[in-house]
């Protein structure tokens, strides 16, 4: 397997393969997430962007509702950036797809916290410590494939790349925070 | 290489002595069920009679410091405060018990508590000193690490 796959598959699978592919983790994700009580999206202030929280303290559909809104309002705002900025005809199943599929490492977290040791731990610990670890880790990898989702679903290059990118994804973290706020 | 391996692997043993565990969680099998049935009792019946609008009569269940708290004034308070932002008690499930590592007739007892207007479970939190009378009493949101 080459190491270029990890970072950038796109080239490779894109549209509606990447769709079911990234659907199909997405689910196992969130499943993961309700029976370890790993929040990804909790708070609402600047402050609170990308941070974890672990609780097993709601419905399965309060988990799938932090998944789904996640990846919509992802996708949402890259599209639109894409459509604004791009001259490029761009495919609205390629950016959910993409999308979808950058998402699959933010499995690692709950995978990681179906091992006894992490369910229940202390404010102050190395199991706590270690999780978050893990979590930035797969959250910086999670980033990379984004921006190449939407480099290539978009193509687009150089500042309006970069720039375009940033805003849509804190636009998104935020709205995303605001919405689960509203309605769990 | 095996040199760098040892200081890396004694950097990581070194790490995780200075994390001070203060508080362990128990088994299933090391849990004291006579005293989970005292917190369960307590928070049930202090939850249903603030629900209910009136107040809970202490006994000699609690020790004196939470009976002087929780006056029937900050009864009612407390639950108003809870019932404003959460809605009204539902009811409530045990999830674990931690001990104090240092003193360890000291019981944490973690209830889970169903409130009507929130999608989120709450901490009810009972703490039990060694005769199993309650010293501590807390409703707070949910959380898998202990504060």
């Amino acid at each position: 397997m080459r190491s270029s796959n990890l970072y950038n598959p796109f080239i490779k699978i894109a549209g509606f393969k990447s769709f079911i592919i990234g659907l199909i983790g997405l689910l196992i994700t969130t499943y993961l997430a309700f029976k370890t009580g790993t929040h990804f999206k909790t708070g609402t202030y600047f402050r609170d962007l990308f941070i974890i929280d672990y609780a097993k303290d709601s419905d399965y559909w309060v988990f799938l509702t932090e998944s789904l809104s996640n990846w919509l309002f992802v996708s949402t705002f890259l599209y639109i950036s894409g459509l604004i900025l791009s001259k490029s005809k761009i495919r609205i199943i390629d950016i959910l797809g993409t999308t979808l599929l950058s998402l699959i490492p933010l499995i690692i977290t709950p995978l990681i916290r179906m091992l006894p040791v992490f369910q229940s731990f202390m404010h102050q610990s190395w199991q706590r410590d270690t999780i978050e670890g893990v979590y930035y880790i797969s959250l910086a990898w999670t980033i990379i494939l984004l921006f190449n989702a939407y480099k290539i679903s978009c193509n687009l290059k150089n500042e309006r790349l970069i720039t375009s990118f940033i805003i849509s994804i804190v636009l998104s973290e935020i709205c995303t925070k605001l919405f689960i706020k509203l309605i769990v | 290489m095996k040199s760098i391996t040892l200081i890396f692997g004694a950097c990581i043993l070194l790490c995780l002595k200075s994390y001070s565990q203060d508080f362990q969680k128990l088994g299933d099998s090391e849990v004291d069920k006579s005293k989970v049935k005292i917190a369960q009792d307590f928070a049930t019946n202090f939850m249903t009679k603030l629900k209910s609008g009136a107040s809970y009569k202490f006994q000699d269940e609690a020790i004196d410091a939470l009976k002087n708290q929780f006056t029937e004034e900050n009864q009612k308070i407390v639950y108003q405060q809870v019932k404003s932002q959460f809605g009204d008690f539902q009811l409530l499930k045990y999830a674990e018990t931690w001990i104090q590592s240092n003193n360890k007739s000291i019981q944490i007892i973690r209830l889970k508590g169903d409130f009507e207007k929130s999608n989120k479970k709450l901490e009810i939190r009972v703490v039990l000193n060694e005769s199993g009378k309650i010293m501590g009493f807390f409703i707070i949101p949910w959380s898998d690490m202990l504060n």
